[in-house]
């Protein structure tokens, strides 16, 4: 894989099967290539780390602190209010 | 509440008969029915059969409130990505569960729930909440062959070096938040679903209801036009290293 060192761009037919490699999508047997030629090619390399400091950096910045516990209060409120409806509806229509 | 219970099944001709008189107002026939049949046969009540008792609504709760509302704080995570602030966030996420709750008894179990109810979350975003807003945040720029023309293109424009690639972590969330926001709706959710949930493109594919191909062509473009805005703003910020 020595031959691609100088390779000057990324190669187009690698680009899908990053993507695919960084979402979990690729076998083992994909994966394995796919590792091995980032390794070896320095433009698909950089591009990959590029890919993947985007990546972290969402990650980052959409981590949330959870739902307000209000929120949590009502949406429980709300299941027990339609419950009881139901059943009291239920019990007319008998 | 109904509770377990367990039906009797008649199958005494005695019985059979007695019922079948008895709609006809006739004493004497039932008695004469319960003579005739009770003479030899007697009523077989040893054959019964289990029947599964209806789930009821009480325990629909149960059951929605064990399974169901742990996906919450994942739930509000994306519609605050979503609709980019609190309160609708809140609502959008309420309805959510309102809905999902409603039709609960067609959920499978054991299949998917979380993707399930990130579907309900993406279609009622998408018909109540976004309706509302009258933005013309859709676009509808998904075929294949711009996707097709833009891998060839896709990994040449950027000039930084990996070195430069680690400056990316200087921004802060505020502007990586706003460069989500920045880009069409169907990018932004796809990207957040696979990058924050992890789901699968054939999970994406189910929650946005489109085919997988769309979903990797959304997928790929959106985070282009994120890591284009991010890398852009470190240039301009003097984050990346040796740019003017």
């Amino acid at each position: 894989m020595t031959d691609q060192a100088n390779h000057p761009s990324i190669c187009p037919e690698v680009i899908s099967g990053v993507y695919s490699y960084l979402d979990n999508e690729l076998d083992q047997h994909h994966r394995e290539r796919i590792v091995e030629h980032l390794d070896a090619c320095p433009p698909c390399g950089q591009q990959y780390a590029r890919e993947q400091a985007v990546r972290a950096l969402i990650v980052r910045a959409s981590t949330c602190s959870g739902a307000p516990e209000s929120l949590r209060v009502t949406i429980r409120a709300q299941i027990t209010t339609i419950t009881s409806v139901t059943q009291i509806q239920i019990r007319y229509t008998d | 509440m109904t509770g377990h219970r367990v039906t009797p099944i008649m199958t005494s001709p005695a019985s059979a008969i007695s019922r079948t008189q008895f709609r006809g107002n006739s004493v004497r026939e039932i008695a004469l029915g319960g003579v005739g049949g009770g003479g030899l046969v007697l009523p077989v009540m040893a054959q019964t059969e289990i029947v599964t008792p209806p789930e009821t609504h009480a325990q629909r709760a149960e059951r929605f409130e064990r399974d169901a509302l742990p996906y919450l704080d994942s739930l509000y995570g994306a519609a605050l990505r979503m609709t980019r602030n609190p309160a609708d966030a809140e609502d959008v996420t309420q309805e959510t569960f309102v809905k999902a709750f409603a039709k609960f008894d067609s959920f499978t179990e054991g299949t998917n729930l979380k993707a399930w109810l990130f579907r309900i979350l993406t279609n009622t975003y998408i018909n109540t909440y976004r309706r509302k807003q009258r933005e013309p945040h859709w676009t509808h720029t998904d075929d294949l062959d711009d996707w097709q023309m833009s891998q060839s293109q896709a990994f040449t424009t950027g000039q930084l070096r990996s070195a430069e690639a680690e400056a990316l972590d200087r921004i802060t969330d505020d502007v990586v938040i706003d460069a989500m926001a920045a880009i069409p709706d169907e990018f932004r959710m796809a990207v957040y679903f696979a990058d924050v949930e992890g789901f699968s493109y054939k999970e994406i594919a189910e929650i946005m209801q489109t085919p997988v191909g769309t979903v990797m062509s959304r997928l790929h473009r959106g985070r282009k036009l994120l890591r284009a805005m991010l890398e852009d703003y470190a240039v301009e910020h003097g984050f990346a290293a040796g740019t003017p």
